[in-house]
């Protein structure tokens, strides 16, 4: 999906995380007001059996919403949230069309992101690809969702935020200043009224890209305009009743105000044809983090394992010791029996 | 206690009390006398088939008796002899949807060609203008199309439309002095969605700024009607002079309320009534019901009168995903 030169580029980022996150904290800490997450070590990084990077985000706890926003983000309220693994893009036309093979997409280009995505084009997307995996579907026939099956869903707006927060506690996960946002995310001001190739902006302090704009995204949660008055407090599915589902981001077509993390927006499903789906809107997924990170092994190791020695060139030892944390983990590999992008047969 | 006149006034009590029913009397009685037929898909038994009704709904007949295959979206030729329709085959990765024809009573089925669908006629019933399916794997998604072909009936020749950029096309109707093509465009061709006139031999394309989907052009030429949204149906008058295709002086004709969906409007071939057909929305993952084969559990064929809002009836009763409804013309060979 990304070229040499994009992969460099992530990579010296990689490298780089865990001085950014040091400096995001060194700033932000002094004027965080909420509980901040539990954990600030790099997320995990894993590749998918269809060759899809997702992040695993550490179990924590943050401040949702904000009481100086919109009448719907308020009142800001503390959140745990258990560890999950999140998609490191928005779904693009090529991995959404590998399973789903139609591309109902405006803006052609397969490393741009699906669009015109209906809430159930997303979920039936996230069934797919479960299945694509040999993992057990969460959404039943009836938009119903099991958030204990092992598979892809589309994260809670509360996994939403957490994830687009990173640990920040200000408007963008980039900073309160907004004109920090062209850096980080595609929107009204810079989009040039497109959406754009995914990972062409700076991360978040988790590795993740464009959770500010380039396309809204769904939530599985139905939206309710009061809803954090009365939340859970603990992994918050949102309200049970509601016409419309939860968009987060804002999108190439958005305001800054509207790609703020703590933004919420909502749409009508898409229990309809396919006269009506927006250009604006796509997903990412989440799926439960089953089992344990690998262990991390000391530089040196990492070293020896990824360039297979110890007398590796400088270059070929970073590229060893940013390999571990992007390897597949066992449960990863274990299902990695098929070619990315392919489905595995019925046989 | 019955009055002495007996229950004779309740027809005329029910008139007075509800001017909709009374609409719907009217109308009923009218299409007793309408000579032209309605021909729809209906999943019967765990099977689509073909079926053919009168105007007002009786003397039903089921066309393709194929336990085995699925027929869908019927749509007859304008001299009323064939009808044009689609057969979903197969199963699983061996599935496909075909093009085929037949006499009007269901006799003589002739293969037209292989992953196509969205057949319509040209005008004198000598051609018919299909769309491609995108892909060689089967889906049921009304945009999956790649092409516009035309097949003669006569030669058994295809020939593809010029525009070799046509992509994404659904709901294809082509208009009776055969110079355009209309249809839907979904993310394609440049569009995010439209109903488009495409010329029927050149490369002219013409967006009619209508909101919406699946258009019906009149057997006259002169008027379209098509959905603008899920509980809605318009008409509007086509405006095909000059270099421009315009819609103008459009109309609601039909509106439902949630959660009623209507669908697949269709002329008459005099122009006085439409068909369509009108069902529940359902909330689930996978196939709405107004894609072609899907399953639509409770809806049904309607007749409607375009010159007034709302005037309808509802011509079949049992719910058994009756949609795609065309209306067949006299036939002229007779």
């Amino acid at each position: 999906m990304k070229t040499s030169n994009q992969r460099a580029g992530t990579r010296l980022r990689w490298l780089l995380l865990p001085a950014m996150l040091l400096g995001v904290c060194g700033v932000s800490c002094t004027k965080v007001e909420g509980p901040a997450p539990v954990s600030h070590a790099p997320p995990e990084m894993v590749t998918t059996a269809l060759g899809i990077e997702m992040v695993r985000i550490p179990a924590g706890r943050f401040t949702m919403g904000s009481d100086r926003g919109e009448e719907d983000q308020s009142p800001a309220h503390d959140v745990e949230i258990d560890e999950f693994l999140i998609d490191r893009y928005e779904t693009t036309q090529k991995h959404y069309v590998a399973l789903m093979l139609d591309n109902g997409s405006k803006f052609k280009g397969e490393d741009r992101p699906a669009e015109m995505i209906s809430w159930v084009d997303a979920a039936m997307y996230c069934n797919a690809r479960s299945e694509a995996e040999g993992l057990q579907p969460c959404y039943h026939e009836d938009t119903t969702c099991n958030y204990d099956a092992t598979g892809y869903r589309l994260p809670t707006e509360a996994e939403w935020e957490y994830a687009c927060r990173a640990g920040s506690s200000s408007e963008y996960a980039s900073g309160s200043d907004p004109r920090m946002l062209k850096d980080h995310g595609w929107f009204k001001e810079n989009a040039a009224e497109k959406t754009h190739p995914v990972g062409t902006k700076k991360p978040n302090a988790w590795g993740l890209y464009d959770m500010h704009g380039n396309v809204a995204e769904w939530c599985t949660d139905k939206y309710g305009k009061t809803y954090y008055a009365n939340s859970p407090a603990r992994n918050p599915h949102g309200p049970d009743e509601g016409e419309q589902y939860v968009l987060r981001g804002g999108s190439w077509a958005s305001s800054k105000d509207a790609c703020q993390s703590t933004s919420r927006a909502a749409d009508n499903p898409g229990f309809t044809d396919a006269c009506f789906p927006r250009e604006t809107i796509g997903f990412r997924c989440v799926r439960k983090a089953t089992g344990k990170a690998r262990e991390k092994p000391a530089a040196g190791a990492e070293a020896s394992q990824g360039a297979g020695s110890a007398s590796a060139s400088p270059a070929a030892n970073e590229e060893a010791h940013l390999r571990v944390p992007m390897e597949h983990t066992t449960d990863e590999i274990a299902r990695c029996r098929f070619k990315p992008g392919r489905l595995p047969s019925s046989s | 206690m019955v009055p002495a006149w007996g229950l004779g006034f309740l027809p005329l009590l029910m008139v007075a009390i509800c001017p909709a029913a009374a609409a719907e009397e009217d109308l009923s009685s009218e299409l007793k006398h309408v000579a032209y037929k309605i021909v729809y898909e209906t999943y019967q038994d765990g099977n689509w088939e073909l079926y053919v009704c009168n105007a007002d709904g009786s003397d039903t007949v089921n066309l393709t008796h194929t336990p085995e295959l699925n027929e869908l979206y019927p749509h007859a030729s304008p001299d009323g002899t064939k009808l044009a329709f689609v057969v979903d085959e197969g199963e699983g990765p061996s599935k496909i949807r075909n093009l085929y024809y037949m006499n009007i009573d269901g006799t003589g089925r002739k293969l037209v060609a292989k992953n196509a669908r969205q057949p319509c006629w040209k005008a004198d019933s000598s051609a018919i203008a299909y769309l491609k399916g995108e892909f060689e794997k089967f889906s049921y998604t009304d945009y999956a199309t790649k092409g516009i072909f035309i097949y003669d009936l006569k030669t058994g020749t295809h020939r593809q439309h010029p525009n070799r950029k046509i992509e994404h096309l659904y709901n294809l109707c082509w208009s009776p002095d055969g110079k355009w093509f209309l249809a839907t465009v979904h993310a394609g061709m440049g569009y995010k969605h439209a109903i488009l006139a495409i010329e029927a031999d050149g490369a002219g394309v013409i967006d009619l700024g209508i909101p919406g989907c699946r258009p019906d052009i009149s057997a006259d030429g002169k008027r379209v009607a098509w959905g603008p949204s899920d509980w809605a149906l318009c008409v509007g008058d086509l405006e095909f002079s000059g270099p421009a295709v315009k819609v103008v002086n459009v109309r609601e004709v039909l509106t439902s309320e949630k959660p009623t969906k209507i669908y697949h409007i269709d002329w008459s071939p005099d122009g006085k009534y439409v068909t369509y057909s009108r069902g529940p929305a359902v909330k689930r993952l996978g196939l709405i019901p107004e894609i072609v084969g899907a399953k639509a559990e409770g809806w049904n064929i309607c007749v409607a009168d375009p010159g007034q809002t709302n005037r309808y009836v509802e011509i079949t009763t049992d719910g058994k995903c009756n949609k795609e409804p065309d209306w067949v013309p006299v036939e002229k060979t007779k």
